[in-house]
């Protein structure tokens, strides 16, 4: 490593290929700025693909905006920024046919329109769909679209670290994973759109690649992460892999059966039943496990029975659905119900922004020049709680949205040009070189194992003072163990020991704001359930989490209003 | 045993050893083959590129012919076997493609029904008639060779079809003709490329890859100490016997080495003659 | 999933190569105990993670979307998270060879240098080309049926295993694979594009293009994702006609001379087909040609077979046929 490191410069790097960053990039692009998108997979590897059910919009006369927020906020447990949401339901009819006009390829009505499924939450079927596979339609189409005007794409480089100075974010550290070299991509504005932190957990159906990376390069700069407690556990994954099972099974007609062949959901959600929202239906399958009705070897599951959809129905909508129970269980949904239990599925929570994807330095100010959205963000329109088919939506609108709110920024002039000399990149290649030389004794995949396996325990569907306490002292063993790691990869070439050495460090740095965040806030909302605390309490937190981690690793934390508007708190009831 | 054989042209044509060693080894091993006189050409994979729909109905055709006589239809070629296999599967699993094509067929006086089999003799002989049975049969056990099977894509890809038929026979590490070798007292050459693909449909039109292909082939079975290929489909044995001298330009060797049909290695150790199996037409010296 | 877990042992013998340091590959040894419900990335996993944590893979996704860890397994195409070690087991027995897609394009052990593949994507215009309304108040109509004619090749993933399957392309570095055909068919069959033409002239050259599939359908069996390549390519010859696009070369003729060919025999007149295909370069094929008249391999026109009923196939041609050249 030496100090010639090549600096690109670039109007606005883009950290994450996924739909919100595939989105900004086009709409930058189009507008003639100087656009970078540096990705650690492939653009068409990004998590974006693997959402299977839908995207929401009220597109049907018999549908209305405002019920798509009224549904939103109830199902964020009033969370949920509500100027945040007003606009997304708003431009979700626009988006979805943005996206058909750029050759997405959603299942149809008869008539040629957009066909539209019920979703688990939602008063009317709303969630646009593709067969099973919706998040490939349009994670293939805004990629395609943006490849096909021409931005440019990283692919396979490892953004180590962000460039902030004086208030600003100048551009990116980032090394090229096919030989180790390093590069700093400096821009005048600088979006991440990372994706989600799942993977700090045992069970859960995010990719390898969902490190959540961003989260930790921001707060150890000393900026602040919001919510991240709330950490979304769909209920319907794969007993044993977490892989998901899309709510479109429920969506179809799935229904949740214990080992006594009840149909348990009549006792927890009796109008809504399996379409009750997501929170509620992984609490109501871990209660029926811990109390003894589960199935399956471990009797840690339930099943979710579509037999009787038929063949034909399922071959259908679902096709993908049943390869997956095929591969990772050996059974045919057609023929038999499958097993599944609640696995970490997606973020609310992360880095705090605005309503235009500006990233906050605080409660009241903002970083100049850096912008964040889709799931690695928190503008917040999921709140404690996301409702399913509304992640899409939120990347591909906030997506674009944001690549608007930079371009204007760009044209107004309020970006101040960057500045970076090779000693930015210092802390980047420290990292690397502390890592390569490490010859410690613990291993990477031991520590990994134990905080995935420990977070799901005493930081998942249910908590407790004592179980997050435990998971806090947890915590603080395994990052002075991560001090004493040792990697066996010193090559340059492709250095997964390497980089997973580094995705670890950063899972171990904000999974103490997940922690945290639920050790403070004393209260039961949406995905964050407190048994010691089994109520919403709106006087005392009816607000966002914002956290700030200092040099030494601790933790501190004030509360941002939630955005409120013309829907009232109510008791949340399905 | 009877069953209708659908001759397919090269048969007729090109390799009419083929057709004379398969009508005596037939005899030979108690089976009665009718042949489909009235059978017009599968359209070999080439018809299917310009007029998909009328390969369809030819082939419903030809299969029309062995349900009249209520037998099953077997195949001498991995090609005119995917064809013909493919139309009925595609006819017996849409209703609406069925009637399209009955609809034409009525025209000339005939209806699918999709009451016969489509077999290649290969699986014929081994899960009909059974190795066990030929075994006994073998008057000059086949000791002295290394045989080079070579499968042929038709009767192998893709599985899902071909499993119908073939049952199970695994694309990646095909069996059938080695055990065949076995049973015959043969020596079955271990070689990748023996499930590999020889190159011929792209003969005229991508003359370098398909003479690349039959000589990479070629070349293994050879390093492997093949004394000859042998492979159940007439358009690979055509390729590799009358190319190979072509194709070892390609690949920078002398290639000299007899590629046997399925029917003429059969007929060698049930003890036929050479004139009953028409070595005489082999391009490369099959003298045995 | 039965009621107790059951496991079995593997013996891998897995291909390692780093270009950096490595002048040969070389296979190490490893034994892994698998359990049922476990798939070969666990199995690439269990390496890195107990045995090497230098091996190298590229993986994310881990339940067959994202494409990244196509591997070959017993030289068999494999997107490792898409296939149960026990499947494996049955198919080859205990015993597994673990190798790269290709072992030529190997940067580091399972990892690839995919440019090439990539770059073909890039030729055929992988995107809907079509004017797009930024804001509309409303979507593009398309019929059910329409959007089935996409026949699942828009969940193509990009994982590569058809490509390096292909024996066409093993051969010829230029001809386009199986991959970016198939996506070629998912925009030219997707009513809302616009550039069908376009890219039929980019996939009907000879040498590259369409006319170079072998037709042995190693695309077909290795795609996890059942896009069935072979399908979309034999569809794109179909469409080159039908816009008639289809310039007279040896490829097309021979297609046709099928056609032609039937109606006049039933059979197929080889001899006759060689010659219409290859016009003036028939004379290429006269070595050949001799050596097989020499071995009573050339049907005469006199004894040139005829199939029976011929008025029948004759009948079906023109009724049937709409095809034209």
């Amino acid at each position: 490593m030496n100090e010639n490191i090549p600096i690109h410069e670039y109007d606005v790097v883009i950290v994450g290929s996924g739909i919100a960053g595939c989105s900004a990039a086009r709409e930058l692009h189009r507008n003639g700025k100087k656009v970078a998108v540096i990705t650690k997979l492939h653009p068409l590897r990004s998590h974006s693909g693997a959402a299977q059910g839908g995207i929401n919009a009220a597109l049907s006369k018999d549908d209305e905006i405002d019920l798509h927020m009224f549904d939103t906020i109830k199902g964020s447990d009033y969370l949920g920024d509500q100027d945040a949401i007003e606009l997304m339901c708003t431009k979700a009819p626009e988006t979805i046919r943005w996206i058909e006009r750029m050759g997405a390829a959603f299942t149809r009505n008869n008539d040629g329109t957009i066909a539209q499924r019920p979703f688990g939450g939602q008063s009317k079927p709303r969630a646009c769909y593709a067969k099973d596979r919706t998040g490939l339609t349009l994670l293939q189409t805004i990629f395609e679209q943006a490849h096909r005007d021409g931005v440019t794409f990283f692919d396979e480089w490892y953004v180590s670290d962000i460039i902030y100075k004086e208030g600003k974010v100048h551009g990116v550290v980032a090394y090229n994973i096919r030989d180790l070299e390093f590069a700093i991509f400096k821009s005048k504005a600088t979006m991440f759109a990372t994706g989600g932190y799942g993977r700090a957990f045992k069970v859960n159906s995010n990719a390898h690649a969902n490190t959540g990376d961003a989260l930790s390069i921001v707060a150890r700069h000393g900026l602040p992460l919001e919510d991240m407690e709330f950490v979304q556990f769909h209920p319907t994954g794969l007993a044993g892999s977490g892989i998901l099972i899309s709510e479109a099974a429920r969506g179809e007609g799935g229904k949740l059966f214990n080992s006594e062949g009840e149909r348990f959901m009549e006792r927890y959600a009796p109008n809504k039943m399996e379409l009750a929202p997501r929170d509620v239906v992984s609490r109501s399958i871990q209660k029926e496990v811990l109390e003894g009705r589960g199935v399956g070897p471990n009797k840690d599951a339930v099943f979710i029975d579509l037999t009787h959809l038929g063949e034909k129905v399922i071959m259908e909508k679902l096709p993908e659905l049943r390869d997956l129970a095929l591969t990772f269980l050996g059974l045919d949904m057609i023929k038999e119900p499958i097993l599944i239990s609640p696995t970490a599925h997606y973020s609310m929570g992360g880095i705090p922004v605005n309503i235009d994807g500006k990233v906050r330095k605080s409660c009241s100010d903002f970083v100049e020049g850096f912008y964040a959205a889709g799931e690695c963000s928190c503008v917040s329109v999921h709140g404690a709680n996301r409702l399913g088919a509304n992640s899409l939506l939120e990347a591909l609108f906030f997506g674009r949205h944001t690549g608007e709110s930079i371009l204007r920024d760009l044209n107004d002039k309020k970006l101040s040009n960057p500045n970076v000399v090779f000693e930015d990149a210092k802390r980047a290649l420290e990292e690397v070189e502390k890592i390569l030389k490490s010859n410690g004794s613990e291993k990477i995949a031991k520590i990994r194992e134990e905080l995935q396996e420990s977070m799901t325990n005493d930081a998942g569907v249910f908590r407790t003072k004592e179980s997050l306490l435990r998971q806090q002292e947890k915590l603080n063993e395994l990052k002075a163990r991560f001090e004493n790691i040792r990697i066996d990869d010193k090559s340059k070439v492709f250095n997964t020991d390497l980089q997973e050495a580094i995705e670890l460090g950063h899972m171990l740095d904000y999974s103490f704001f997940i922690v945290e965040g639920a050790l403070i806030r004393e209260e039961s909302r949406g995905a964050h359930y407190r048994e010691d605390f089994p109520n919403r309490d709106d006087d005392k937190f009816l607000k966002h989490t914002i956290a700030f981690m200092d040099e030494n690793g601790k933790i501190s934390t004030q509360f941002l209003d939630v955005a409120l508007g013309k829907f009232e708190p109510q008791p949340r009831t399905y | 045993m009877k069953y209708a054989l659908y001759t397919g042209c090269t048969a007729k044509e090109s390799t009419p050893e083929l057709l004379k060693s398969t009508m005596a080894v037939a005899k030979v091993l108690g089976i009665e083959l009718t042949i489909l006189e009235e059978a017009s050409c599968c359209g070999a994979s080439h018809l299917q590129d310009f007029d998909e729909f009328l390969s369809l109905v030819l082939n419903a055709r030809n299969i029309c012919y062995a349900e009249k006589l209520g037998l099953t239809l077997i195949t001498i070629c991995n090609t005119c076997q995917i064809n013909l296999a493919t139309t009925k599967d595609r006819l017996d699993n849409d209703e609406e493609l069925k009637d399209r094509v009955n609809e034409k067929l009525k025209e000339v006086g005939l209806e699918y029904k999709g009451s016969s089999e489509v077999k290649h003799l290969l699986y014929v002989l081994r899960d009909e008639l059974g190795y066990e049975k030929i075994k006994n049969m073998v008057k000059k056990p086949l000791s002295d060779f290394n045989i080079a099977p070579f499968y042929g894509c038709h009767n192998i890809r893709p599985s899902e079809l071909q499993n119908i038929t073939n049952k199970g026979e695994n694309p990646y590490n095909p069996t059938s003709l080695d055990e065949l070798i076995e049973t015959l007292g043969g020596k079955a050459v271990e070689y990748v490329r023996k499930n590999s693909c020889c190159g011929f449909h792209a003969d005229l039109q991508a003359p370098n890859t398909a003479a690349k292909l039959t000589g990479l082939a070629l070349s293994e079975a050879i390093d492997n100490n093949a004394d000859f290929v042998v492979t159940p489909c007439p358009l690979c044995q055509l390729n590799f016997d009358v190319k190979q001298h072509e194709a070892g330009k390609k690949v920078g060797r002398d290639i000299e080495l007899p590629v046997l049909h399925l029917a003429q290695m059969i007929g060698l150790a049930l003890g036929l003659n050479k004139k009953e199996l028409g070595l005489e037409h082999n391009v490369t010296e099959a003298d045995f | 999933m039965a009621d107790a877990i059951e496991t079995k042992k593997i013996y891998l013998k897995v291909f390692r190569f780093n270009h950096e340091t490595d002048y040969l590959p070389y296979y190490k040894n490893y034994e892994v105990v698998v359990s049922q419900d476990e798939v070969m990335l666990d199995v690439l996993n269990k390496i890195k993670w107990e045995f090497d944590s230098t091996f190298s893979y590229r993986r994310s996704c881990r339940h067959g979307i994202c494409g990244s860890c196509g591997i070959k397994v017993n030289n068999r195409a494999t997107l490792a998270c898409k296939e149960r070690v026990f499947d494996m087991i049955e198919l080859f027995g205990n015993e597994m060879t673990i190798e790269p897609q290709s072992r030529k394009r190997v940067i580091k052990d399972m990892v690839i240098d995919k440019k090439d593949f990539w770059d073909k994507y890039n030729a055929v215009k992988p995107y809907m080309i079509t004017a797009v309304d930024e804001h509309p108040d409303s979507e593009n109509y398309m019929s059910p049926h329409d959007y089935e004619n996409l026949k699942e090749a828009d969940i193509c993933v990009q994982c590569g295993n058809c490509y390096y399957a292909c024996p066409s392309v093993e051969v010829n570095e230029d001809y386009l694979g199986p991959a970016s055909l198939a996506k070629t068919y998912r925009f030219n069959f997707d009513t809302r594009d616009e550039a069908k033409i376009d890219r039929l002239d980019t996939v009907n050259d000879l040498g590259s293009g369409i006319w170079d599939c072998v037709k042995c359908y190693e695309c077909a069996e290795a795609c996890p994702k059942g896009v069935n390549p072979i399908e979309k390519i034999t569809y794109l010859h179909t469409q080159t006609f039908q816009e008639g696009r289809a310039k007279s070369n040896v490829a097309t003729r021979h297609a046709v001379g099928f056609k032609t060919s039937i109606n006049m025999h039933g059979f197929l007149d080889e001899g006759m087909l060689v010659a219409y295909s290859e016009g003036i370069g028939v004379l290429k094929h006269l070595p050949e040609a001799f050596k097989m008249f020499r071995k009573g391999k050339i049907a005469m026109p006199w004894n040139m077979p005829k199939s029976k009923n011929l008025d029948e196939i004759k009948k079906l041609i023109k009724s049937s046929s709409s095809a034209k050249f």
